[in-house]
């Protein structure tokens, strides 16, 4: 009885996160969302990827299970410890690639301690978002401190590495 | 009905006895003359009081070993509590509706038949007559929904007095929106976890990096891919992964399992947004 029933997945629905095209036709029809917002979604800045093999990469995948939305950041990190590139991938609803988006055009040129200091109240703001779409700039947040977190962690296995390699060598 | 008790105190019992019980006065409901029981740390008594519009009475019997006793009091065994009441009276007629005649006939008064203003009280699942549980019979909560709309729907009522006109359609938004919750499988897992107080919240972060990764993938791929058959296949797959969860779901709700549950829902949601969009890309497409 049980698969009889759950075998209807037309009936599966999203909830909360309205759908690409729907968002599109809505941010026009409305004004319910901030210009900035539809500025970043019509013209996001910053999509795509980067190599994640990378050692100078950095990689934050974050989500919010409520919305299903999935978000990568990732930085390129130069030598002098300043990120020169970012780059971002979000699945979601517009806020949340708005978000992001301005957090990549954000954290270019900064230095990973600087990056580190971007809040959500800052992103949430810039775009006005609206309470119920807070979450989605703390969403962006933690993108980049996983992304700084994942470099840490490369860099410091890079190190122990080139130890190792001395060591070995000497 | 321990299940039911534990249902009705949000889970947190952690040992009850009863002394002694009555034959059942009221439909799907067990009169307890004396139920002690001994409540978890966590365990919050301003939420028992609020059950239903009767208030629970809850005597702390001995303070050091913190136990409760409870008294006289009727426990829905429906799983989601309403105290079964006894004190409203319908509006037009003024009679008093008892639990037993509420029960058979939450939306009528059954002395004069009048439409009744809409109680807040009970779950989707007590307003359309339906178990509790995650696998239920849609067939028949669809049979139960046309049923009452026949009887509650404000075209039943277009020549009656204002009053009467606004508790139907009160009534009737009301059935309207317990049916759409309880159609779809996700809104339904969602609000059987709402009810037992483990809602998932907007802030949850906690999610596997490994599926978020698989969910990154399959999204990547979908929005690359303009070949239609191989927008299918990924379709497809992907029900069957929806399938696979919502067995799986219906499992662990079946055990209450809800932390459990909740995982599976949040990985519901993401497949069920897979699924959206790999409907709109074969919609639009063929369009």
């Amino acid at each position: 009885m049980a698969a009889a029933n759950m075998g209807k997945l037309s009936l599966v629905r999203p909830l909360l996160s309205p759908s690409r095209t729907a968002l599109a036709s809505r941010l026009t029809a409305s004004a319910s969302y901030h210009k900035n917002v539809i500025d970043h979604y019509e013209n996001p800045r910053n999509v795509g990827s980067l190599d994640k093999q990378d050692k100078n990469v950095g990689t934050g995948l974050v989500g919010a299970p409520a919305c299903g939305d999935v978000m990568k950041l990732q930085i390129m990190v130069d030598d002098n410890g300043k990120i020169v590139d970012a780059k971002f991938k979000t699945f979601g609803c517009g806020s949340a690639i708005a978000s992001s988006s301005l957090a990549t055009e954000w954290i270019k040129g900064k230095s990973l301690d600087q990056a580190s200091e971007i809040k959500n109240s800052q992103i949430a703001k810039e775009l006005s978002l609206p309470p119920v779409k807070l979450h989605c700039s703390m969403l962006a947040e933690d993108a980049i401190k996983a992304a700084l977190k994942d470099y840490k962690i490369k860099q410091s296995t890079k190190d122990a590495d080139k130890k190792e390699k001395k060591a070995s060598t000497s | 009905m321990a299940a039911s008790i534990r249902t009705l105190f949000g889970g947190e019992l952690v040992r009850f006895c009863m002394t002694r019980t009555n034959k059942i006065p009221f439909r799907n409901c067990l009169h307890v003359r004396n139920v002690s029981f001994l409540p978890s740390s966590d365990f919050d008594i301003s939420r028992c009081n609020k059950i239903g519009r009767k208030r629970v009475k809850l005597l702390p019997t001995c303070s050091t070993t913190g136990r409760y006793l409870l008294r006289n009091m009727s426990l829905p065994l429906n799983p989601v509590a309403r105290m079964c009441s006894t004190s409203q009276r319908c509006w037009n007629c003024n009679s008093e509706r008892s639990s037993d005649e509420f029960n058979k006939m939450p939306y009528f008064c059954s002395i004069c038949k009048e439409i009744q203003p809409v109680e807040e009280d009970i779950s989707h699942f007590q307003r359309l007559d339906c178990e509790n549980r995650f696998d239920l019979d849609v067939e028949e909560l669809q049979k139960h929904f046309r049923l009452l709309q026949s009887k509650l729907h404000p075209d039943k009522f277009s020549r009656r007095p204002e009053r009467v006109q606004s508790f139907s359609a009160q009534q009737s938004s009301a059935v309207n929106k317990a049916y759409r919750t309880l159609l779809h499988p996700l809104s339904r897992g969602l609000y059987m976890l709402e009810l037992a107080g483990h809602a998932v919240e907007e802030g949850d972060s906690n999610i596997e990096p490994t599926f978020l990764m698989e969910i990154m993938e399959i999204n990547e791929k979908l929005s690359e891919l303009d070949d239609l058959t191989a927008v299918k296949q990924i379709g497809d797959k992907n029900e069957e992964k929806l399938h696979e969860l919502m067995k799986d779901l219906a499992v662990e709700f079946e055990n209450r399992n809800f932390e459990k549950a909740r995982e599976i829902l949040m990985r519901l949601k993401y497949y069920a947004n897979v699924d959206d969009k790999v409907k709109q890309k074969l919609g639009t497409s063929i369009v």
